[in-house]
């Protein structure tokens, strides 16, 4: 079977810079770089990485919400029209602030109904009713407006208008940060019931690892717009082969005082976009980087259900 | 850290207090006692709307208007600060008590030179300019900035997120405070960033021998920087104890619910996780009984019409709760 979504040898720029920086040719900058993913109907697959790896630009990207993008996308076995409108209603995005994703002016009500009049689609009666059921929100909240609602209430609406159209692969931006750990696991829990029960596909921007362990099928650690490495979830948690990945795993606030002896640091903070290090990327601040990985890129290696770019992978852990 | 307990640096007592709100009175802190330890850090741990910010604003004299301290008391350094005047108020924050705030943007004025509000904070030091200057680049440098000499003359935006949140910390402890409270100060960040602020707050504390309070709703940070956590539900301190002890043997329901959601404690992967269910209750019109009540399995009449006292129970020092004892109360999701 075709997988939902296929994306190969993604880049995505942004224009900067004046006339100066057109004439030396420096006018693009560079935010992803070479990205290539399958993800098959029903799966969910976490994007995880620091502030400025790139992930929310790449999302963006396939949602067909901004950048200059070459390289393939492909949707459903068809190369995406990232201008159209089918796409607006194939692929939903949950963004990152609730909230301020939402129109302050409008009901919850007209806001659950404005996908349809957007896309001339006759407003099938009852259905806000049957969205706010959906998400699990009580129907006397379509009479309120944003400001109204509590942080989790708020990210439920954004996920009902996410799903109003019936989309068949939902984005969502960190669809849980700032909310409290019993809201973020029935935010979550809600997500999940919706991909069983729709068989939707699911792309998870996150930066929290403890979720991705739970919900994602599989996931991609990306630096400075780089997957370094992506492979199905339990296999990276159990042996991370890319040091970064190691750094981010053992970065996670832990609650055993003995998990925490094995802590790898890095080195610095990450570099611009503007100049990317020659060789390897991550070699800046990679803690066992080598004379190799100053010169050369690593190429793309597997181990498994495991691939990264590492001229030295780590080695599993004994205690993993 | 050797803590001297019996000489409590904050100790809050019976503090009860509420905003007037168009709808009535909302009572947003109930009988809340909380104490620290001189050079003692202590995690503040509550979900959002359980209060914390209403206490940490309380504690800081920067309560708004419409909030009105009922009764109870604040006493620091063994003076009361519920009765300070705004002048008195003042003259305390930023020397003996300061504060990390949680935007490490909006905390810092873009205006200035970084430089410029470091040397600004020491107003209240009869030092010369430039021995503030120097005290200033010293403090960068042991919060890691790197090539402070220069740095010290450059504004917050040209700082990354990381940085300008360090630059923060090293002002908030340059007059070596007898207190310092941290309102989420590594929500905002990377894991990684956020282990080594962690790291790097833990060690220039040991070197000062500030008390921390320690707000934030991460509990993987509090079991890695805090001596002891406090749990908040709805406007009341419902457990208090040592972290260790009260990650291992939880004694409020609260308290055992929350950590039986937090994914970061479910060892074994699963796809539809545990919740709390049911919601705040409305605190203009808290229900007699217990605040925790409405959501608890284990409750029954004695929690509906009686407010429980604090025991203590387990290693735990403090449990609001009616049946402290009762066997833990597993989660199912």
């Amino acid at each position: 079977m075709t997988p939902l979504l296929s994306v190969r040898n993604l880049d995505v720029s942004y224009p900067v810079g004046g006339l100066m920086a057109k004439l030396r040719g420096a006018d693009q900058l560079q935010i992803v770089a070479g990205v290539s993913f399958d993800l098959a109907r029903g799966e969910t697959m976490a994007l995880v990485g620091e502030s400025g790896s790139g992930k929310t630009t790449l999302a963006r990207a396939i949602a067909g919400l901004g950048g200059l993008v070459s390289g393939e996308i492909r949707f459903d076995g068809a190369p995406l029209n990232t201008s159209g409108r089918q796409i607006r209603r194939d692929i939903a995005f949950i963004f990152q602030d609730a909230v301020s994703s939402l129109s302050p002016r409008l009901t919850v009500r007209a806001l659950l109904r404005e996908p349809f009049a957007i896309h001339g689609i006759q407003y099938p009666e009852g259905e806000v009713e049957r969205l706010l059921r959906l998400v699990g929100l009580p129907a006397t909240i379509a009479e309120r407006r944003p400001h109204e609602l509590s942080g989790g209430q708020a990210r439920r609406v954004g996920v009902a208008r996410a799903l109003a159209l019936k989309p068949r692969l939902v984005i969502a931006d960190e669809p849980t940060a700032g909310l409290d750990v019993s809201v973020q696991s029935e935010v979550l829990n809600l997500l999940n019931d919706l991909r069983t029960r729709l068989g939707l596909s699911l792309l998870i921007i996150t930066h929290n690892l403890n979720i991705v362990r739970h919900i994602a099928d599989r996931m991609a650690i990306m630096y400075l717009g780089r997957f370094v490495e992506t492979g199905d979830t339990a296999p990276v948690f159990a042996h991370p082969h890319h040091p970064y990945t190691a750094a981010l795993l053992s970065a996670n606030p832990i609650i055993d005082p003995e998990a925490r002896k094995t802590r790898l640091y890095l080195k610095g903070e990450v570099p611009g976009l503007v100049r990317r290090p020659k060789g390897c990327e991550f070699h800046s601040r990679c803690p066992f980087v080598q004379d190799l990985c100053r010169s050369t890129p690593p190429s793309l290696r597997e181990d498994g259900p495991v691939s990264y770019t590492c001229h030295f992978p780590m080695e599993a852990s004994v205690n993993a | 850290m050797s803590l001297d307990a019996s000489d409590p640096v904050l100790t809050v007592s019976g503090l009860t207090l509420s905003y007037d709100i168009p709808a009535g009175e909302l009572k947003a802190l109930r009988d809340v006692n909380l104490s620290i330890g001189k050079g003692e850090i202590v995690g503040l741990v509550g979900e959002s709307g359980s209060g914390k910010s209403t206490l940490m604003q309380a504690i800081l004299g920067l309560l708004p208007g419409a909030a009105q301290i009922r009764s109870g008391s604040i006493r620091f350094e063994g003076q009361d600060l519920t009765g300070l005047s705004a002048r008195q108020m003042r003259g305390l924050l930023g020397d003996r008590i300061s504060v990390v705030f949680q935007d490490p943007m909006t905390a810092l004025n873009p205006v200035l030179t970084i430089g410029r509000q470091m040397i600004d904070i020491q107003h209240r030091s009869k030092l010369s300019r430039r021995e503030k200057r120097a005290r200033a680049i010293e403090m960068l440098a042991r919060v890691r900035i790197p090539d402070p000499e220069s740095r010290i003359d450059r504004y917050p935006h040209e700082f990354s997120g990381g940085m300008r949140q360090r630059v923060a910390i090293a002002m908030a402890l340059m007059a070596k405070p007898a207190l310092l409270v941290a309102d989420e100060p590594t929500t905002a960040l990377d894991a990684t960033l956020e282990i080594a602020t962690i790291d790097l707050l833990r060690e220039l504390q040991s070197e000062i021998g500030c008390a921390v309070l320690f707000i934030t709703h991460h509990l993987g940070v509090v079991a890695e920087l805090c001596d002891r956590i406090d749990i908040m539900y709805a406007g009341e301190i419902v457990e208090s104890g040592a972290t260790g002890a009260v990650f291992q043997d939880p004694r409020h329901p609260y308290t055992q619910l929350l950590f039986g959601c937090d994914p970061a404690q479910i060892a074994e992967p699963m796809r539809h996780l545990p919740s709390i269910g049911g919601n705040l209750p409305d605190l203009t019109a808290p229900l007699p009984g217990c605040i925790f009540a409405s959501r608890c399995p284990r409750a029954d009449e004695t929690c509906t019409t009686g407010h429980p006292a604090d025991h203590k129970a387990g290693q735990s020092d403090l449990v609001r709760c009616h049946y402290p004892l009762a066997p833990r109360l597993e989660i199912s999701a």
